[in-house]
């Protein structure tokens, strides 16, 4: 650990040389997403289908954002906007300043399935970033961040002899291990059984609070976001875009345990409310 | 189906294989024995007393080589072909839709089909039957390596360029492996059709290897040396199925798949 540590600082210090704009400067400034006014227009069979209109969202240096909604909000579609993997239809996303066109270091991504390259070892998909920058000793890096989510010992496994929990936390090591400014991430746990879930989550907040990288976090599951996020960006649909937003005022570090307070509950039935309205909205047009 | 026999080691599976292969003994017995004609159907045991004289004088050693040789050769030349050139039609639109009207055509045509042809241009002996060979391999495995080549994953992709990987990068270390699995089994089958193809191009254009082996006993009424020729290529074309599903597994996609 102290090795990641050392990483880390060496990291920081590079990064402090750059203007430093947020409140919560955790990661030097560095990871500062904003969009304006976002348009994302998708042509279907059926006809055009707007996925996201006129969006305007900014989000903080260090900030662990959670984008939560029913299934076609575009909450998937502005996760894939921020990491390059879709131009929008209009408007713009930039990082740090710097405008986004096509997925980049600046942004490391993981997803819900086939995150990990099955034709290399897990010791070799979490050298791979590091490997692709020309950063010096990337198998010792990939090592260090192995170590980091507790699976040194399967080094030299093959991705497919993992669990899905394993082979997620696997995804995040190697997202991780580029030092991204911005870390996205597609339902990572959507796969997962409940237990390993909850253990994950857990996990995933003790591996940020080393990083304090600039995390987007999608979900549809409530309390998963109320639990992980500084924030919880509540998604509408018809068309798709920004509800509502719930900061969460919780402190950190955070234990399962919270879950079970009446801050927590309160915050659940808020974002059930919001999300109920979406839901019925959508199920009456269907009818 | 081969997996059964080169799997891991269980005495059970292997019981099954040889109570199979002694059904089929007995059976071939039973039937030279009611046939009663040497000529129309040898036993098992006259094949295999030809089988020991034609090791004996050497004969079946320069046949098997010289059928060998033009196996290998004709495979190697279309996988070298066939496997760059898929690959860059798979991953460039222009020349995808370039060459597959070129490909459509060309590939219905049977290797038989090409023998006149190529006796016309390179003559009797080992060219044409490197060209037939190479012919009858080149499609399978070229199939197959453009289908692996559009089989790559997006998710791949966009985590491979989030980690900065560069065009090149992106090429030879997620397009190639992601269309290894694909590649592999082309070269499987490529290398049967062109196993399957040497003996036809020998039947007509050759006058060494095994198929002309087959057809000068035919010629000469000794059908117990023409079996002998049949058994060998068929415990031959067994043999390099099974050597290049082990380099496959070793070599070509050692990775475990879910």
């Amino acid at each position: 650990m102290t090795k990641l540590a050392l990483a880390w600082s060496r990291f920081e210090t590079s990064a402090k040389s750059l203007p430093n704009h947020g409140s919560r400067d955790w990661t030097g400034g560095k990871g500062r997403i904003l969009g304006r006014k976002i348009a994302m227009r998708f042509m279907t069979k059926a006809g055009p289908v707007i996925a996201l209109e006129d969006l305007d969202i900014e989000i903080q240096p260090g900030e662990f954002l959670a984008l939560l909604g029913p299934s076609g909000c575009g909450k998937s579609t502005l996760l894939n906007l921020i990491a390059g993997i879709l131009k929008p239809t209009s408007g713009t996303i930039t990082i740090d300043g710097a405008l986004v066109h096509g997925p980049n270091p600046g942004c490391g991504i993981v997803f819900q399935h086939h995150s990990l390259f099955p034709w290399m070892s897990v010791l070799e998909n979490v050298a791979f970033g590091p490997r692709m920058l020309g950063h010096a000793d990337p198998i010792g890096t990939a090592r260090t961040f192995l170590t980091l989510v507790g699976l040194e010992q399967h080094a030299k496994a093959w991705p497919a002899g993992l669990s899905g929990g394993m082979q997620q936390r696997v995804g995040i090591a190697r997202a991780l291990a580029t030092y991204p400014p911005v870390l996205v991430m597609d339902e990572p746990f959507g796969a997962l059984d409940a237990q390993t879930r909850s253990i994950m989550q857990d996990e995933l907040l003790k591996i940020w609070s080393q990083f304090r990288t600039t995390v987007v976090f999608v979900t549809h599951d409530i309390e998963e976001a109320i639990f992980l996020a500084d924030r919880v960006i509540v998604m509408k649909t018809l068309p798709g875009g920004i509800k509502h937003e719930v900061a969460i005022e919780m402190p950190r570090p955070r234990e399962l345990s919270i879950i079970k307070s009446d801050q927590f509950n309160f915050y659940r039935s808020q974002v059930f409310e919001l999300i109920r309205e979406e839901t019925l909205k959508v199920f009456r047009r269907q009818k | 189906m081969l997996r059964h026999v080169v799997g891991r080691f269980n005495l059970q599976n292997w019981v099954w294989a040889v109570g199979g292969i002694s059904l089929f003994l007995s059976l071939w017995t039973a039937a030279s024995l009611k046939i009663d004609n040497a000529v129309l159907l040898p036993d098992p045991f006259s094949v295999v007393q030809g089988f020991v004289s034609l090791v004996h004088d050497g004969t079946l050693e320069s046949d098997v080589t010289a059928s060998m040789r033009r196996v290998l050769g004709g495979f190697a030349l279309a996988s070298f072909a066939a496997v760059p050139l898929a690959l860059l039609m798979a991953f460039s639109r222009r020349v995808g839709l370039l060459l597959s009207p070129i490909i459509t055509f060309l590939r219905p045509i049977p290797p038989i089909a090409w023998i006149p042809i190529a006796i016309l241009w390179f003559g009797i002996g080992d060219p044409p039957s490197y060209f037939i060979t190479a012919v009858a391999a080149f499609f399978p495995i070229f199939i197959n390596t453009y289908a692996g080549g559009h089989s790559v994953r997006p998710e791949h992709v966009h985590a491979a360029r989030s980690l900065g990987a560069g065009s090149k990068a992106l090429f030879a270390r997620i397009y190639l492996p992601s269309a290894m699995p694909m590649i592999a089994t082309g070269l499987r089958i490529g290398l049967g059709q062109s196993w399957m193809a040497v003996v036809t191009a020998e039947l007509i254009a050759a006058h060494s290897g095994l198929g002309y082996m087959i057809q000068a006993n035919r010629l000469a009424l000794e059908t117990g040396l023409v079996l002998v020729g049949m058994c060998v290529i068929g415990v031959l074309g067994a043999c390099m199925s099974v050597l290049l599903e082990v380099l496959e597994r070793r070599v070509l996609v050692p990775w475990k798949m879910t």
